[in-house]
């Protein structure tokens, strides 16, 4: 596999983002696969930022270790993000001619560039146009990619804005010339991929699901899927509201999921918290609602633009009681749309509360990915035809959920504890009874295949464990230690809660060594993991963000782990 | 025409004998039989609390949900499902205090349903405690000496957070409680209705309302000045419709369908 690795910062409206975009696409469009991390300061405007594309010659979606390429449009703030973009040794900085780098990265090659002068040859020019241009020609792109990247990202601001961005980005592309070992000549594909942002890839595995109610609060970084879904999912004869609160966003996807809609609701960690009573409640009242969680960096308003894999106990967890419900995770940035749908689908399929564990990594990255296809799932049906024997919450068997105003099938939904009928009941027996419906639906439900991936050897002697944003990584560096020789596969968890131990613990008894490597402080999978496999050795690899930890860091761990 | 009782299930409430929820229970199933509501096209959304056990006494859909939260769980079940005809049961520690956010946006948003607040200014459930709209010299285990803070004007807070029915009821008087209930229920948009709940257990001396209570002597009205006026001005116990005026129900945005492919294809695709 061949990768180049490089990062473009400067201060918030110098217009990395947008640099970094055109040469994404640029790059899709070339025939060429990656994806793209985004990184913000704190400040909603003028805050330092940065962009990190990893660009390889097949689909790829892990952190490279370093980085072979830094551009900075400016330096402000380049301290703060300094730590996430490590360099090779042989790493080049470019800058303007006005602006050398600081001195914390004298001793790397660096390369003057006129972007200013250029840019100042085009009316209201912006140098991360002209920077764009000289990265995309040295990178070996032709220049019709960079057009259609343009055009793409800014035709709905008229010709006349795409031509003056053009002029920009031929003043840079003339600058350099294309490198003969970088992407001119990388094989090429011919597949017409798609360019995905996570969030709103997570917005359309919702649709996917059959999502027909959405409810939210805005938080970052959940914020931007629910506003992808707002002006989407009236088409597909949804309804969208922007809630007063998490509290009231979470019981109003309950409503409309009691009233016969599908429904589903984002947030991030300190609105997960808020949310938790009323995800306890959909457990109680077996009303189907998903939960889509994408974590920042915690406890409290923690980091807030930056990932973490920390919520998990919360999801696990957090809610009171003996409330089994569904975790999900994502493996990785395609695995979005799939999953979200999955996760509708379980949800509605038993009647339980699903929350999904997204990531501010996946649901803010940008990648090139081979179309991702919906899942074959079949549609659960909502109303009862016949309601004269229908018991809404029998002790052996699951029953379908009514629609209100279609079904004939008059009953309360309660959080308080109640009989099979759905009158509130504090009978030890009704007690035990619905804990035991409620606990069994799930532990007595085939997942299937979905459940969890598995990539390497069967006969590995170690094993790499982790799900979310990691799954990519492990698998990446299972195949790279296979290949130096030591047999290693990694097993991704897709369905965390409840955790199909039967098909796991076979796998997990193989390998002479499992390692569960995670983004958080405090080994929250590993314990969890351990809790539910007390037998079976695990040791693991944990750390916090926001820091992504990459394919060294675990290379690492294994060997000195002996 | 059906009875009261046909809309009434077959639970026995957990009510303190002689609370003044029984009443309203009786109302609101008196207004629902005036109405010939379609029992499967009903839903009642509450909360906790004495007051909020009440969907569970009524033939309908029912939800009962989280303290404080009978109103978000309602416009869930409403923007979800428009042709139901969506009352919600609260009382006012739930609708005033823990839900007191959701009640300003509910009146805000205007939707088509009816919020029943049971209001006997003490929290029963927990036995007594003080409530948002209770006197501040009031005397509880929890405040001993009173809470020394002024009471809510629910009324006031609903007509300036944009409710377009506001009335107030007593349970002592059913006979009015349930025309005052059928009207809200009949008013397209949000209807307030505060109903003057004895509780007899915690406020027992609430029994001598029934001296006090008066009805409004004037008409509805859909000038909000005038409203406010005799919100703030008359007699607290003073029943009847306050306001009631033609106000946007807020809507949902719509779209022509588009298959999801061709949302994808337009969101991803090169
Ligand atoms: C989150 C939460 N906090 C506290 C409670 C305890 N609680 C139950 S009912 C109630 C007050 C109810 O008072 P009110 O709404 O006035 O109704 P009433 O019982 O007087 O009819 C409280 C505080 C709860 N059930 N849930
Ligand atoms: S405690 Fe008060 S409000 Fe509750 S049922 Fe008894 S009388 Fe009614």
């Amino acid at each position: 596999m061949k990768t180049f690795s490089l990062a473009i910062t400067g201060s918030g409206g110098s217009g990395v983002v947008t640099a970094g975009k055109i040469l994404l696409h640029a790059v899709a469009y070339a025939g060429y696969w990656g994806w793209m991390a985004k990184s913000f300061g704190p400040q909603i405007r003028g805050g330092e930022s940065a962009v990190m594309l990893h660009l390889a010659d097949t689909p790829v979606e892990h952190n490279s270790d370093t980085f072979d390429l830094l551009l900075g449009l400016d330096w402000h703030g380049f301290e703060r993000f300094a730590d996430e973009a490590p360099l090779s040794e042989a790493a080049q900085i470019w800058h303007d001619e006005h602006t050398p780098p600081p001195t914390s990265l004298s001793g790397y090659h660096t390369r003057a560039l006129p972007l200013k002068s250029l840019a100042s040859q085009v009316p209201k020019g912006h140098i991360n146009m002209v920077a764009a241009g000289a990265l995309g020609a040295w990178l070996g792109l032709p220049f019709e990619a960079l057009e259609k990247s343009l055009r793409k990202l800014l035709s709905r601001k008229g010709e006349e804005v795409v031509q003056q961005n053009l002029q920009l980005i031929r003043l840079g592309f003339d600058q350099c010339e294309p490198q003969p070992d970088l992407l001119s000549s990388w094989e090429r594909h011919s597949d017409t991929p798609w360019l995905v942002q996570g969030n709103p890839l997570t917005g359309l595995g919702l649709l996917r699901g059959g999502i027909r109610f959405f409810s939210a609060y805005p938080i970052t970084p959940a914020t931007d899927l629910s506003e992808w879904l707002a002006s989407r999912l009236p088409t597909q004869n949804g309804v969208l509201i922007q809630s007063e609160d998490e509290l009231a966003a979470i019981n109003m996807a309950i409503g409309a999921s009691f009233a016969g809609a599908p429904a589903a609701t984002a947030t991030s960690g300190p609105g997960l918290s808020l949310m938790m009573e009323g995800i306890g409640l959909a457990i109680a009242a077996e009303v189907p609602v998903t939960v889509v969680n994408v974590n920042r960096g915690g406890p409290s308003t923690g980091i807030p633009t930056k990932s973490e894999q920390s919520d998990l106990e919360s999801l696990l967890l957090g809610p009171h009681g003996d409330s089994p419900h569904v975790v999900t995770a994502p493996l990785g940035i395609a695995d979005l749309a799939a999953t979200a749908q999955w996760s509708v689908w379980l949800a509605e399929t038993l009647q339980t509360a699903v929350l999904m564990a997204s990531e501010q990594r996946l649901a803010m990255a940008e990648a090139i990915l081979p179309p991702v296809e919906a899942l074959d799932l079949p549609t659960p049906e909502r109303g009862v035809k016949d309601c004269s024997d229908w018991v809404r919450f029998a002790t052996d068997a699951m029953s379908p959920l009514p629609v209100p105003g279609q079904d004939s099938c008059r009953y309360v939904a309660d959080g308080l504890e109640h009989t099979p009928t759905g009158v509130p009941s504090s009978f030890a027996s009704d007690h035990r009874a619905q804990l035991n419906r409620r606990a069994r639906k799930l532990t007595d439900f085939h997942y299937g295949e979905r459940a969890f991936e598995w990539d390497g050897p069967h006969d590995a002697e170690t094993l790499l464990i982790g799900t979310g944003s990691l799954w990519p990584l492990l698998k990446h560096c299972a195949r790279a230690r296979t290949e130096a020789g030591h047999p290693t596969a990694a097993l991704g968890l897709r369905l965390l809660m409840p955790l199909p131990i039967e098909q796991l613990r076979p796998l997990l008894e193989k390998a002479q060594r499992r390692r569960v490597v995670e983004q958080t402080h405090g080994a929250q999978l590993l314990h969890y993991l351990q809790g539910q496999l007390p037998d079976i050795p695990l040791d693991g690899l944990a750390r916090p963000g926001p820091l992504p930890i990459r394919p060294g860091e675990v290379h690492q761990f294994l060997e000195e782990d002996g | 025409m059906p009875f009261a009782n046909d809309y009434k299930s077959d639970i026995h409430p957990i009510w303190c004998p002689g609370c003044g929820h029984f009443m309203v229970l009786r109302a609101l199933t008196q207004a629902m039989a005036w109405l010939e509501l379609d029992k499967d096209r009903t839903a009642v959304i509450s909360g906790i609390g004495c007051s909020s056990r009440l969907p569970a006494y009524v033939d309908t859909y029912g939800f009962h949900g989280l303290h404080g939260r009978a109103l978000p769980l309602a416009t869930g079940v409403k923007l979800a499902n428009p042709e139901l005809t969506v009352i919600v049961a609260s009382g006012d520690g739930d609708a005033y205090s823990i839900g007191g956010n959701h009640f300003l946006h509910a009146c805000r948003r205007n939707l088509d349903m009816t919020l029943i607040v049971m209001d006997n200014r003490v929290y029963g459930m927990t036995k007594g405690q003080p409530s948002p709209t209770t006197e501040p010299e009031w005397k509880a285990k929890l405040a001993p000496h009173g809470t020394h803070l002024r009471p809510f004007q629910p009324m006031a807070l609903a007509l300036s957070a944009g409710a377009s029915f506001v009335a107030r009821g007593f349970s002592g008087n059913p006979a009015e409680l349930s025309k005052v209930i059928a009207a809200g229920i009949e008013h397209q948009g949000f209807s307030f209705i505060e109903v003057l709940s004895p509780c007899v257990t915690f406020r027992p001396e609430e029994l001598a309302w029934r001296h006090e209570a008066a009805p409004l002597d004037a008409e509805p009205t859909d000038d909000l000045c005038t409203a406010m006026h005799n919100v703030l001005k008359k007699p607290a116990l003073t029943t009847g419709i306050f306001y009631q005026a033609q106000r946007p129900v807020w809507e949902p945005d719509t779209a022509a369908h588009r298959p999801l492919d061709a949302l994808a294809e337009e969101a991803f695709a090169l």
